[in-house]
């Protein structure tokens, strides 16, 4: 079948990508940038850079630009697939969806309209595990934001791996956080991945803090390598 | 479907000493589909268990398993309404069946319930009438994902209902229950419930 991926350059994103493109042909991405810093539906940190990674999987994507207010951006959402589906022939979205009923059920309810299949493929997953998988599957993945306590701007710019894992897991024993960062507590970028024709290296980047616990790594310029 | 296999292995080898094995029915016609409406089912379950598709089953493959689990699908998936003759061994089976979305009306369709439009999309709020083996009397919010529903029949007794839809049937003097909405989203406890009561 003909997929869309819903791509916002994050680990969920990604992984779905991955998972879809071992039966399905990935068509395209498309990719939701909100002028809303708090978007409900979108990440917004990587906005700028998401076009490096569709580069890096060698896929066109779709790149739609939404004021991010709440029910607008299901209707730019909405014309962004309906595009996808003229150019592309797309018959399916996929998802990064794991927890959010909100975000999942209102993509739901876009694709019954548009008469296409929905695709979750990591819907429910468990946290650890999949950040488990993701190391072991060779997901090379940044920290560009941090939202909550007991993050700082020591966490921006690091890379997932073992021990950033368990001092996640320690984190989640401790304050209740959602390890994958399900909850809004951190948004991540893709370098690279198993599918990724090249890989991507962030050349300069500045860390911009809202508060102790709330802030991004603003990615100012990065470059493809080959693998 | 590699994971599902994993899955598999790992629960044989941990939870031998359960003696319910189950067998969980996907009603996905398309694998992956099966991530999401198989896997986070399996999560719950510590028994050993064995998943087999709509397209597969037969009398050889039900008879070694006390309880099943029929499970939903994709919001346009219908193909397992083509398969319906494949499930009348719940007709007449002692087993104990429990019915999710797709599978609800799977078992309504068996006992000549109607199949009728009512789409419910997101959290939708059900009240559960009174204590029963999946879930105690109360209002619950679920979480539903279908196009359709079911008029429910005198072979059945309604257990719970949202404003529009009946959520929650069982066969009289049967322990086959069918659910409308996504237990294993949330709600987890009804599949415990009826995997362990």
């Amino acid at each position: 079948m003909k997929i869309g991926i819903l791509f916002s350059g994050g680990k969920d994103s990604n992984y779905a990508t991955y998972i879809m493109s071992k039966e399905h042909e990935v068509k395209c991405l498309i990719s939701m940038i909100s002028k809303n810093q708090e978007s409900y539906m979108f990440q917004t940190p990587g906005n700028n850079f998401i076009k490096y990674q569709a580069e890096a999987l060698n896929l066109p994507i779709i790149e739609y630009k939404t004021d991010g207010e709440k029910e607008e951006e299901l209707k730019d959402l909405k014309n962004a697939i309906k595009d996808a589906i003229k150019i592309y022939d797309i018959k399916a979205i996929a998802t990064g969806a794991i927890k959010s009923v909100y975000q999942a059920s209102r993509i739901q309810k876009i694709c019954d309209e548009l008469n296409i299949w929905c695709f979750n493929p990591i819907w429910q997953i468990d946290e650890k595990t999949f950040l488990r998988k993701l190391i072991n599957e060779k997901f090379i993945i940044s920290i560009i934001g941090i939202f909550s306590y007991p993050f700082t701007q020591n966490n921006l710019g690091k890379i997932l791996n073992n021990n950033l894992y368990k001092e996640l897991v320690e984190l989640e024993k401790k304050y209740k956080i959602n390890p994958a960062g399900e909850g809004g507590e951190l948004e991540t970028f893709v370098l690279d991945s198993p599918i990724f024709k090249k890989k991507i290296e962030i050349i300069k980047s500045k860390k911009i803090m809202d508060s102790e616990n709330s802030g991004i790594l603003k990615i100012e310029k990065l470059k493809l390598i080959e693998k | 479907m590699k994971k599902i296999i994993e899955n598999k292995k790992i629960c044989t080898k941990k939870f031998k000493k359960f003696s319910s094995k189950i067998l969980i029915i996907s009603t996905c016609q398309h694998k992956l589909h099966e991530n999401e409406f198989i896997i986070p089912i399996t999560k719950l379950i510590k028994n050993e268990f064995e998943i087999i598709n709509y397209k597969n089953i037969n009398q050889n493959n039900i008879k070694n398993y006390e309880k099943i689990i029929i499970s939903g699908t994709a919001l346009k998936d219908f193909d397992y309404l083509n398969y319906l003759e494949n499930f009348n061994f719940i007709k007449t089976t002692n087993k104990e069946v429990l019915g999710i979305c797709a599978g609800f009306q799977i078992i309504g369709k068996l006992f000549n319930c109607k199949i009728r439009k009512s789409q419910e999309i997101g959290f939708i709020n059900i009240e559960n009438f009174k204590n029963n083996k999946l879930l105690i009397k109360g209002t619950y919010q679920t979480y539903c994902l279908h196009n359709n529903s079911l008029e429910i029949n005198s072979n059945f007794e309604i257990l719970a209902k949202s404003q529009t839809s009946t959520q929650i049937i069982k066969l009289k003097n049967k322990e086959i229950y069918g659910i409308l909405f996504h237990p294993e989203v949330r709600n987890n406890e009804i599949i415990n419930n009826f995997i362990n009561n």
